[in-house]
């Protein structure tokens, strides 16, 4: 799969994930990466992707918040209420590490569960093997 | 090496949705809490949510309209008393549904369903003694009296329906507090049985009390003879009833006859009880008093009109108990505060009357151990024959844990409260279905005296104060409630089951304290007792549990003076930091000390106290010396007799009764016995040159070598605390003036009591102020959280409009209710 069909599909569950957060499905965020990571050919880029996917999907709308109503009252009172009066970066913080989080994790899950189900006997790529095997044959005929 | 990464991936996700889904340890679940837009995060959506608008209620009938003031205060208008009360409901509900879910909830035996069963069980203890004590079975007596009562049913069920639309409506778009996002429950819907719950809560903290069990644990440590002279029937002090006769009626003298010798069997049953309920939260029982109210006749006012002042004292919250609005229909012009959760304003004015309410303080627990015997499982002895208890079994859903089975045990005096030794059960008056949500509708809509009077009437509550003043010019107070009487016995104790004793009517409404435009042209209560020693019918004794009455004494000292008043005067005696027991004491104490050879700091804080006006001020060192000299009093007086007599109840919980008697001692009788235990003492003078220069001692030892530095705002402060407890919530602490006797009462180190609500009312002027130390909003993240703190801090106050002036006024914001 190309880098920019990985690329479309980690735009795409990012804004499947801030939709789900804006309607209230919080753990959409979760399924979405493991398709990124399920998906995606490359592990590392896929899990970055998810967990960059996982910041917008959280953060976005808490700079809407900010926008619209102002989010240090908010913050400051959340900070509070967890016991840390003052700091209100704290819950901006957690909050984001939340989405960051789940799309990490989950982008690792879909990529791992990908590895494991591809290295399976069953679902070896046969088709490559006796692809490798016809090159062979060909080398061969070749040197004949 | 693909399986290990496979099986690493799928623990650390699990363990994450483990916690997004349920919490962990002290974190809420993570993923509804912080969704940034349906999760605690909406508290920044509904503060910006109180702006001008148009709602959809469901249920309204007419078009209706509210306006709020800059600090949030709510002004309702409708077509009629069914849309009023309906979008009353909703109003309440927007700002304070958490609040009025938590306190239903307190009522009803279910804070652990959402809380858990809390540390050593204590969350599920209290859900227990409240469904012991029984506000669930007087809710429900009440609600089936409101067959008969359609004005109230009617009322209530507008009510409902608005809290109801604000329920759904906060669902939908995401806009519950976010304590509920935190605890992750969603409310249940808004029920008449509720508001009964509510009404259930505030006559608890009112009348509830432990004050019998206290009573018979001093009286097994210290003895019949003292205990009955250090806790009379009669305060030994002088104090200022408001009533003073003559009183009519009745026909037996109060009880002379005082504490007898109890077994160790009854002392053992008594500790453990009241071991348990001492354990209970701040605000659960009623333990002490401290509110004022007083009204001044047109004749004595500079207005010509009526003057009249009330600040109920209560434990001080964000948000506050108070939910400040003013209502118009055709049935109602009301302002003032109400409760959130029921549908009244509960001290306020009309376009006639005005009212305040203090607590009375009258007994209205009684303590009945049952008789049993081993022969008669399940029964006790009553009225000479073997009687089956009854049961009642509830089930306490609790988080995280199975479901609590509890059964209730009843006899004809109540709830069983103990099987710890004897069986104990407990009188409650507050346990008697009443009705007085309609008593409030009728004073609220009430037009004069006899109207106010009417609907107080069949006030079943717990017995308040009521004060009164009227566009007329005229003033009255009456002391409206249940003043149970028992056939014989000594109430004050807990006392046999076996029917003899048994409560057996209350005063005839004729006979409860009160009057109505008496010649002094003031009326006054400060929670003392209202009554003199001539009063014929038992009411409660010195400490079961009337105030000492110092603040009644202040107020009525201010009163008596002859000139005109104003509401400046009003304004300055809601905030006097006068103690008036220490402008009786600190010139006794100075007598004692004359003579004496004094030098550096003792000299320095005797000539401070010898200058003094008796005023808590926050920048005063003298009130700093006085206070700490009292306490030393006490400490030096009475420790001596706690340690040698092994006395079980902590001493200051009966200080101000003990502070009576010292009082009345050091004026009257310096060398009774209770000095006698003190070393070399002989008498009050002995003992109070040795407290005062302890007193210097430890204020040197805390505060520094300078005396002028002792200043009373370095260890005086007030605090006013979040409702859930939430300390980085709270306001404070902050320093603060006044002490427990002054009318501006600060019980405490910090106070987290004190007035609760100010209001000034002059009907001379039409002028009607008022100001709690609190917001609107019960959502910290708003501007009305806390708006009116510091202007309650500084003693000012706010005017109260009706509708039509708050609408003429640059209003914060309209809402246009529609159906």
């Amino acid at each position: 799969m190309s880098r920019q069909v990985t690329s479309g599909i980690a735009v795409l569950a990012g804004f499947a994930m801030v939709v789900g957060v804006t309607a209230g499905l919080w753990w959409l965020t979760f399924p979405c990466a493991v398709a990124i990571g399920a998906l995606g050919p490359r592990a590392r880029i896929a899990i970055a992707s998810a967990g960059l996917a996982g910041l917008a999907g959280w953060g976005a709308p808490l700079v809407v918040i900010e926008f619209a109503y102002r989010i240090g009252p908010a913050a400051n009172a959340l900070a509070a209420i967890m016991g840390f009066k003052g700091a209100a970066a704290i819950p901006i913080v957690l909050t984001v590490l939340v989405g960051v989080l789940l799309g990490l994790s989950g982008a690792w899950l879909g990529s791992a569960a990908r590895t494991v189900v591809l290295s399976r006997p069953w679902s070896r790529p046969v088709q490559k093997l006796s692809d490798q095997r016809l090159e062979v044959k060909d080398s061969v005929l070749t040197k004949s | 090496m693909r399986i290990a990464n496979f099986a690493a991936a799928l623990i650390v996700s699990v363990a994450l949705l483990y916690a997004c889904f349920f919490g962990a340890g002290p974190l809420p679940a993570l993923g509804p809490a912080f969704n940034p837009s349906t999760g605690a995060w909406t508290m920044a959506a509904d503060a910006g949510s109180y702006g001008s608008q148009t709602l959809h209620l469901n249920g309204l009938l007419h078009p209706a309209k509210v306006v709020f003031e800059s600090n949030g205060t709510a002004h309702i208008s409708a077509s009629s008393d069914h849309d009023l009360f309906l979008a009353m409901g909703y109003v309440h509900a927007k700002f304070r549904l958490f609040q009025m879910d938590l306190e239903r909830r307190q009522g009803e035996g279910r804070l652990s369903e959402v809380l858990g069963a809390g540390k050593n069980d204590d969350v599920l203890n209290f859900d227990r003694f409240h469904l012991q004590l029984g506000l669930v079975r007087t809710a429900q007596a009440e609600l089936a009296q409101l067959a008969t009562d359609k004005k109230t049913r009617d009322v209530l069920d507008a009510y409902t329906q608005g809290v109801n639309d604000r329920i759904d409506e906060a669902e939908a778009t995401h806009q519950l507090d976010p304590m509920f996002s935190l605890l992750g429950y969603q409310p249940k819907p808004w029920t008449t049985f509720d508001t009964e719950i509510i009404k259930g809560d505030l006559t608890e903290m009112e009348s509830f009390t432990d004050t019998p069990l206290v009573m018979a644990l001093l009286n097994k440590s210290l003895g019949p003879d003292l205990t009955s002279e250090w806790f009379p029937v009669l305060p030994p002090n002088q104090q200022s009833p408001y009533d003073l006769g003559p009183y009519a009626g009745a026909s037996k003298p109060a009880p002379t006859t005082y504490f007898s010798l109890i077994t160790d069997e009854q002392a053992a049953t008594d500790a453990a009880l009241y071991s348990r309920l001492s354990a209970m939260p701040e605000g659960t029982l009623a333990i002490r008093g401290e509110s004022n109210n007083w009204a001044v006749a047109g004749s004595k006012s500079a207005s010509g009109g009526a003057l009249m002042a009330g600040d109920p004292h209560l434990h001080l919250t964000l948000p506050a108990i108070w939910f400040q609005l003013s209502l118009d229909s055709p049935g109602y012009h009301v302002s003032g505060v109400s409760v959130p959760g029921t549908p009244v304003i509960l001290l306020g004015h009309n376009q006639n009357i005005s009212w305040s309410l203090t607590d009375a303080q009258n007994q209205q627990t009684f303590y009945y151990e049952e008789k049993e015997d081993s022969a008669h499982p399940g029964q006790y002895f009553w009225n000479g024959a073997w009687k089956k208890y009854e049961t009642v079994a509830y089930d306490i859903p609790v988080l995280g844990a199975a479901t609590d089975h509890f059964t209730v045990k009843l006899s004809v005096h109540g709830p069983v409260m103990s099987q710890r030794g004897l069986t104990t059960s407990v009188w409650w008056a507050g346990s008697l279905p009443s009705h007085d949500l309609r008593n409030v509708l009728d004073i609220d809509q009430a037009a004069n005296w006899d109207q106010f009077r009417t609907a107080l009437s069949d006030w079943h509550g717990s017995a308040h104060n009521f004060v009164y003043a009227d566009d007329q010019g005229n003033i009255g107070m009456i002391s409206a409630g249940l003043y149970p009487q028992v056939a014989k016995g000594r109430p004050w104790l807990p006392m046999p089951g076996t029917g003899e004793y048994d409560v057996t009517g209350t005063i005839p409404f004729d006979q409860v304290p009160q009057v109505y435009d008496p010649p002094s042209g003031y009326v006054w209560t400060a929670n003392q007792r209202q009554v003199t020693g001539d009063y014929p019918y038992y009411i409660g004794t010195a400490s079961d549990f009337f105030d000492p009455g110092y603040r009644a004494d202040e107020i009525h000292r201010v009163l008596s003076e002859d000139k005109k008043f104003t509401v400046a005067d009003m304004e300055a005696l809601q905030t006097d930091t006068r103690d008036f027991l220490a402008a009786e004491m600190v010139p006794l104490l100075m007598h004692a000390l004359q003579g004496e050879t004094l030098t550096g700091n003792d000299k320095a804080a005797a000539d401070a106290l010898s200058s003094w006006d008796y005023r808590m001020e926050k920048d005063s060192n003298a009130a700093t010396i006085w206070w700490t000299f009292w306490q030393s009093y006490l400490s030096a007086t009475f420790d001596p007799w706690w340690r040698t007599h092994n006395v079980k109840v902590d001493r200051s919980i009966v200080d101000d009764y003990l502070g009576e008697d010292l009082e009345a001692w050091t004026a009257n009788d310096q060398t009774n016995p209770a000095f006698t235990l003190i070393g070399s003492a002989q008498n009050a003078d002995d003992v109070m040159r040795t407290a005062f220069r302890s007193t210097v001692k430890t204020l040197g030892s805390q505060l520094g070598s300078d005396p002028a530095h002792w200043t009373w705002g370095r260890i005086h402060t007030r605090t006013i605390e979040n409702l859930a407890n939430i300390t980085a919530l709270n306001y404070g602490p902050v320093p603060e003036r006044g002490d427990a006797f002054t009318p501006l009462a600060a019980h405490g180190f910090p106070s987290v009591e004190g007035p609760s609500w100010r209001m000034v009312v002059d009907w001379g002027a039409h002028t009607f102020e008022g100001i709690y130390p609190g917001g609107q909003a019960e959502n910290p993240a708003s501007d009305w959280y806390s708006t009116g703190v510091t202007t309650w801090l500084d003693g000012r106050y706010e005017p109260m409009m009706q509708f039509d002036q708050a609408a003429s006024t640059a209003s914060a914001a309209t809402w246009s209710l529609q159906a």
